[in-house]
């Protein structure tokens, strides 16, 4: 059986806070917030994580990423995603690719995974954060 | 023997998955996958915003269709402020995002959907380019 892929998305808004990934841009119906691990699989292989700040708040921040929930057999885990900053409100940008973060932990089919991302640091405005569970 | 596919397109609104459907100049490219695929084996994803909106997003590649159960991967992000009036923001280049081992089955013979989606905001016009490497 080949591997399977799941993701889910929010908007970081508020330093130091729990921020739940629940959506899937408008695939909202067939998306439940938190993640069912397919059939079949046994191990969360690896994350995927991206980012994409604003800018509009002038400071610096981390990212990292928690996994929690029956569906792993060990939890909760965590990634780091990244960190960004920016001296200037006016004119910041990036465009930043997706990283590959190999877990190997064991999943347990048919039970929940939940996603929450946070922003750490100074509030650098509004972070869009999206995270893929490889399953195989 | 390795088999490749490649479809491109534009995303122009948020929170939408967009199918990309054309290839350069051929407008319409045959998505079906001819029958000796069985894997997929890599994906190869490039997208990139021409922030002329203010905002931040991330970009979600989903593969679907009769090919294949729905699997969606997260390629990159991007964001950003507006410059000043009457000031230049260097441009933002990215290259492809890269899913080694990707293993993802396929019935080949069918139909592939390749859509992707800018996630949270709109930040104008996002370009995306997405290979996949089969056997």
């Amino acid at each position: 059986m080949g591997k399977q892929y799941r993701t889910r998305e929010a908007s970081i808004t508020v330093v130091d806070s729990r921020t739940a990934l629940t959506t899937l841009a408008s695939a909202t119906a067939e998306s439940p917030a938190n993640i069912p691990v397919p059939a079949g699989m046994s191990e969360l292989e690896s994350v995927f994580t991206s980012f994409g700040p604003d800018f509009a708040v002038v400071g610096s921040a981390n990212f990292f990423l928690r996994l929690e929930g029956d569906g792993l057999k060990e939890s909760p885990q965590f990634v780091p995603a990244g960190a960004a900053g920016n001296n200037v409100a006016t004119g910041g940008q990036a465009v930043i690719l997706a990283d590959r973060h190999k877990l190997g932990i064991g999943v347990v089919p048919g039970n929940t995974i939940g996603l929450s991302a946070e922003m750490a640091g100074a509030d650098i405005g509004t972070v869009a954060f999206g995270a893929t569970l490889q399953f195989k | 023997m390795a088999r490749t596919f490649l479809v491109e397109g534009d995303i122009t609104a948020a929170d939408t998955f967009t199918a990309l459907t054309t290839r350069g100049s051929e407008a319409a490219p045959s998505v079906q996958l001819d029958a000796k695929w069985k894997k997929i084996d890599r994906v190869e994803a490039s997208i990139a915003p021409d922030l002329t909106a203010a905002g931040s997003a991330v970009f979600i590649l989903r593969l679907g269709g009769n090919a294949t159960k729905n699997q969606e991967i997260v390629v990159g992000g991007a964001g950003g402020q507006l410059p000043q009036l009457g000031s230049d923001v260097a441009p933002k280049v990215t290259m492809a995002f890269e899913l080694e081992e990707a293993d993802i089955d396929v019935s080949g013979g069918d139909t592939i959907t390749v859509s992707a989606a800018m996630t949270d905001t709109d930040l104008g016009t996002a370009r995306a380019v997405v290979g996949i490497w089969g056997s």
